[in-house]
């Protein structure tokens, strides 16, 4: 799976940027890259770093997009939150001034 | 894995080449009036994101790697590049997440926390999370 994102979809999807806004078709075809990133990501897990940047990039050219709509804004940021979600994981696992839990369960600071 | 498919054939018949948003990570100016435009706020955020996911890659990386001189931590009191990087990262973000819900509401966007998220650009930057991630 990770093999078929990053060496053919996100490609793919890249490759579909420039030529947003030149057809009539763009609101379809952003709705179709929508559902791609929608479906891909469940199935990522662990490997959602790897494809980080590329998703971003593709999240900055739609939102960029005049013909994106109010809805696909809306999944585009559901979307979004899911890669702040990795990036606070990322952090977490090196923060080396992140809150440690103590023996009798409090937090300590 | 129907839909990714029928995705991938309807982009090979596209064809086209990546944008180039690296264009975006850049070093922008602080803004010296009381609002600043959506449009400049959003192009300082596309780049916070650019620069966000590279910080997610260094992450990743100091987390396989913790001895590699990038992944520095020091001390609080001289906080090497990966507190720096996770400081600016953190800023960046509180400072993004207050620019969208400003977008969102359509109210002005604050040069205060406009200037925030161009110091976090900026200082991102200078860590070595500009190393990572596509440039």
């Amino acid at each position: 799976m990770e093999q078929i994102v990053t060496g053919i979809l996100i490609p793919l999807i890249e490759g579909m940027l420039p030529l947003l806004g030149t057809s009539t078709a763009t609101e379809a075809w952003i709705e179709q890259i929508i559902t791609a990133l929608e479906n891909v990501l469940p199935l990522l897990g662990n490997f959602v770093p790897t494809v980080y940047q590329a998703i971003k990039n593709i999240i900055v050219a739609l939102k960029a997009d005049p013909n994106t709509t109010q809805a696909q804004w809306t999944k585009i940021d559901a979307i979004d939150a899911q890669l702040d979600a990795a990036n606070d994981a990322a952090i977490a696992a090196v923060d080396p001034d992140a809150p440690t839990t103590a023996g009798n369960g409090t937090t300590a600071t | 894995m129907k839909k990714l498919i029928s995705l991938a054939l309807v982009a090979v018949s596209l064809g086209g080449c990546a944008a180039d948003l690296a264009k975006l990570e850049q070093v922008y100016s602080i803004a010296t009036t009381a609002t600043v435009p959506a449009e400049t706020a959003q192009i300082a955020v596309s780049s916070f994101e650019v620069l966000e996911a590279a910080a997610t890659e260094y992450f990743v990386f100091c987390k396989k790697q913790p001895a590699a001189s990038v992944c520095d931590p020091g001390t609080k009191a001289a906080p090497g590049p990966l507190r720096l990087a996770i400081k600016y990262d953190r800023q960046g973000r509180a400072a993004r997440d207050q620019i969208k819900a400003a977008g969102k509401t359509g109210a002005l966007i604050s040069s205060t926390v406009y200037n925030l998220l161009i110091s976090a650009v900026n200082n991102l930057g200078s860590t070595p999370v500009s190393t990572f991630g596509a440039k």
